[in-house]
């Protein structure tokens, strides 16, 4: 497990792995629904994911930056007759934008204060989607044409589910990559640093306002680009965007599982969703359902279930030091 | 007659790192006994474990008695109930409370397991100066002031036994000495007491015995006579002039 | 337009506001407690209302009787579920943990009640009054003098009597109210069936004003979370004033500006205080008077 090109081929395996699960599980239109729901819905938790496990804080303002990705698709694809890719760059920039100015807004704040005033944040946005024409108001924006992503002469659209998997789970992948990149990344050590250890951060030389804001607008993009592609596979963006539902399903999906790991809120957000697909007890009951897991874990195991598993490594966080907080991190990551 | 506290075995541990482990230690009914040690020796941990109170978590194992009863595995709550009161270190007053609520919202003292009963009148003859400022809020008093009120309410639940965490903590001198021998004046009216304290000179004029904590182990005990001759305490504690 | 009746309605929704919000504001300020499970508490006090009479032909004051009793024991089931992280003041997670509860409501609503909407028929909403130029209902006043009585007995309470001596103990610090022998989980199972009480007793007196459905937790409750903040992390008094002058805000704004806007210019407001005086949200724990 420790020689470098051994986790390569490791990680290859198992994306080919992942790509061939739809077929794996009997290929059903049922079951490429619920696994492009699934990658999309992990994508856009990784967002939050970033917040959560590596600045400390729980930002309620994803759903926005989620919603901005699948509006900015909308309107530049319906409203200004852009391609998809135009429409991704639209939906990063956008999100880029938005996450400045909340980030100035917000970033100011701490824990308790930072997650009330994203979720102001999270409320004003919603209102405002739902009253501004541009934004289709409270009807939304329909007909948002089949994804089609070509590239000169490599044709590459998607209309149905199983068409739209490979996009999906190439979403997922990247967005994987990227959380992976970043926690190791000069970034991601910092933010660390400065959510552990402040004073040491600032010791160091740390702009802890600047790293915080920089982690802040990768997340929005994360979120945004999910957005993007769910606006795509569903055809039509409203409102519904801003549910507390798919807030309280990027939270549950990220803390299920457990912070830091890697692969917990894909499992998490696979978990909730297999259950909505395959053990469905209505809308009402899939709902009470989302909320007893959350409670549940946050009242009985609050550090996720892979706090359950049996440990391999002690953890050095007893005695928490930044720098060993760092290392542990690290070396789980990689 | 068994002791009025009696630890054995008693080890507190903050996730892997043990912050106390003592062997024995006993305090007779009527006396005064000290526990001083030098900053971060264990001492605030041992005297809340012997409450069963923390701020943090601390993972607590071996035997607590009260008059031979074990204690351990109580709340804090019913520790107080059972006359085991502890005025913590630093804040033992609620700042946004008067000082006459400070000392009326307390459980309702019961004399019931044997503790001397207290009147808020009977803390105001203790401490005038609490009386005089009995409609104003605890948050607009001076430290010693708190600590007085800090005393004068734990007073109030009639307590067997009364831990004392640092009380000297951020006084004058001159306040330390009152406030110490008010202490010994409830002692000699009955009163039993636990009392931690970095000031050994203060300490050691006061208490009958004397425990000496390093790194969270008893390294010395005995009459506070004797103990004022230890060279581990003239040493470290006492200076040149003791010797 | 007339502003006299913008007025008054301002004054009526403010009073709305603040009564919804006084649970949460005791709760706010003795626990800590951001409780987004409130909007759904709303509701569920104001199904209950409205079941009771469907079901069986009680008059519209047991119904109010009913919900009160019921909100009471979501409370007490609220704080068996959350004593342990309210003890360990671990707010986001109590924070995050509340969304879930809240989730869980209105499923269990739905799967009982239903999804269409339904209407809770006080027979003082078909009764109105008319001054001059202005007119309100006969459930509009009496919801107005219910929320100042419940507002100035919760403050007498909190100030003069030794229950709340001990709630602003728990406030302050409640690991130095267990050495007053008091049992600090005892104190709070009081405050939060107060707030299970209070919600259910605010959602039977405003809710008859609107049809009412499970999935209106959210937006029936929105403005009380600026209440509730905006009028200082639990002080009783501040959030009265602030429901009072949002109430003010909102049928002046709507009437003048844009009624579409106006819960985004509240939250603006509200972002801008709270970005501004983040000392005021560093939940200082006094009940100011």
């Amino acid at each position: 497990m420790t020689h470098p090109l051994a986790r390569l081929v490791l990680a290859a395996l198992l994306a080919a792995a992942g790509f061939l699960l739809p077929v794996l599980l009997g290929g059903s239109t049922l079951v490429y629904d619920t696994l492009v729901a699934i990658a999309i819905f992990a994508a856009m938790s990784y967002g939050l994911d970033v917040i959560l496990s590596d600045l400390g804080e729980i930002s309620l303002v994803h759903t926005a930056f989620f919603a901005t990705g699948a509006y900015a698709a909308a309107i530049l694809t319906v409203t200004y007759g852009f391609g998809a890719w135009t429409a991704l760059a639209g939906a990063v920039l956008a999100a880029l934008a938005l996450a400045l100015v909340l980030g100035a807004i917000t970033l100011r704040t701490r824990e308790f204060a930072f997650s009330l005033v994203t979720y102001a944040a999270a409320v004003v946005c919603m209102n405002v989607a739902s009253n501004w024409d541009f934004l289709g108001g409270s009807d939304g924006i329909v007909g948002i044409p089949p994804l089609d992503l070509s590239v000169g002469p490599v044709e590459l659209t998607a209309g149905r589910s199983p068409e739209f998997w490979p996009f999906a789970y190439a979403l997922l992948l990247v967005t994987l990559y990227v959380v992976h990149r970043f926690r190791r990344s000069r970034l991601g050590q910092a933010a660390l640093m400065v959510h552990m250890n402040p004073r040491l951060a600032t010791m160091c030389g740390l702009d802890g306002n600047r790293i915080r804001l920089q982690v802040f607008l990768l997340s929005a993009v994360i979120s945004a680009a999910a957005g993007w592609l769910y606006a795509f596979q569903r055809a039509y963006v409203g409102t519904d965007l801003f549910d507390t539902y798919f807030l309280v399903l990027m939270l549950t999906g990220v803390i299920l599982a457990g912070r830091r790991i890697l692969l917990g809120p894909l499992l998490g957000t696979a978990l909730l969703l297999f259950q909505k697909s395959f053990a469905s007890l209505g809308a009402y009951g899939d709902k009470l359902v989302l909320g007893v897991v959350l409670v549940a874990v946050l009242c009985l195991c609050p550090r996720g279930l892979a706090s359950l598993w049996p440990r391999r490594r002690s953890a050095p966080a007893a005695t928490g030091t930044a720098t060993g907080e760092i290392g542990a991190a690290s070396t789980r990551h990689a | 007659m068994s002791a009025r506290l009696e630890i054995a075995g008693l080890h507190v541990a903050y996730g892997q790192a043990e912050a106390v482990a003592v062997e024995r230690l006993v305090v007779e009914p009527g006396t005064l006994a000290g526990v001083i040690g030098a900053n971060g020796a264990g001492k605030s941990t041992l005297i809340n474990a012997v409450a069963n109170w923390s701020r943090a978590e601390p993972r607590i194992t071996g035997s607590v008695r009260l008059d031979g009863e074990e204690l351990t595995g109580l709340s804090a709550e019913e520790h107080v109930r059972r006359g085991v009161q502890l005025v913590p270190e630093g804040r033992g007053v609620f700042l946004g409370l008067s000082v006459e609520e400070n000392l009326k919202a307390v459980a309702r003292p019961g004399g019931h397991h044997g503790g001397r009963s207290c009147a808020v009148d009977d803390v105001y003859a203790l401490f005038p100066r609490l009386r005089e400022r009995r409609a104003n809020l605890a948050g607009s008093l001076s430290g010693g002031e708190r600590q007085m009120l800090a005393v004068g309410r734990a007073l109030r639940m009639a307590p067997k036994l009364l831990l004392l965490d640092e009380p000297s903590i951020g006084l004058a001198p001159r306040l330390v000495s009152a406030l110490l021998a008010t202490i010994r004046e409830l002692v000699e009216g009955g009163l039993t007491v636990l009392l931690v304290e970095q000031n050994v000179h203060a300490a050691a004029e006061v208490t009958d015995v004397l425990h000496l904590l390093e790194r969270g182990r008893v390294v010395a005990a005995g009459p506070v006579a004797e103990m004022r001759n230890d060279p581990r305490i003239v040493e470290a504690y006492l200076g040149a002039s003791h010797g | 337009m007339n502003v006299a009746q913008q007025l008054v309605n301002g004054v009526i929704i403010g009073h709305a506001y603040a009564l919804v919000a006084v649970g949460w504001t005791l709760l706010l300020g003795a626990a800590r407690l951001v409780n987004f499970g409130h909007g759904q508490m709303y509701m569920i006090g104001a199904f209950v209302a409205w079941w009771v009479m469907a079901a069986t032909g009680l008059p519209y004051p047991a119904a109010v009787v009913a919900a009160v009793l019921l909100g009471a024991v979501l409370g007490a089931v609220m704080q068996r579920l959350f004593l342990r992280l309210t003890l360990s003041q671990d707010l986001v997670s109590l924070m995050i943990v509340t969304l879930g509860f809240g989730q869980a409501l209105e499923g269990a609503a739905g799967l009982a009640f239903g999804p269409k909407p339904q209407t809770l028929a006080s027979p003082f909403q078909a009764m109105s009054v008319h001054l001059g130029p202005v007119w309100f209902t006969v459930q509009d006043a009496i919801l107005v003098v219910a929320t100042i009585l419940v507002f100035a007995g919760l403050s007498l309470a909190l100030h003069r009597s030794w229950l709340g001596a001990a709630v602003r103990m728990v406030a302050e610090d409640p690991r130095l109210t267990a050495l007053g022998g008091l049992r600090v989980s005892r104190i709070y199972m009081g405050i939060f069936a107060f707030e299970g009480a209070a919600v259910a007793f605010a959602a039977a007196l405003v809710a008859p004003r609107t049809p009412i459905l499970t999935s209106m937790g959210f937006d029936q409750v929105v403005m009380t979370f600026v209440v509730v903040v905006l009028g200082g992390i639990g002080s009783v008094l501040g959030s009265y004033v602030a429901g009072l002058g949002i109430g003010l805000f909102t049928a002046l704004f709507g009437a003048l500006v844009s009624p579409a806007y106006t819960t985004a210019a509240v939250f603006a407001l509200l972002i801008a205080a709270m970005v501004l005086r983040p000392g005021a949200l560093a939940a200082s724990g006094s009940f100011a008077r």
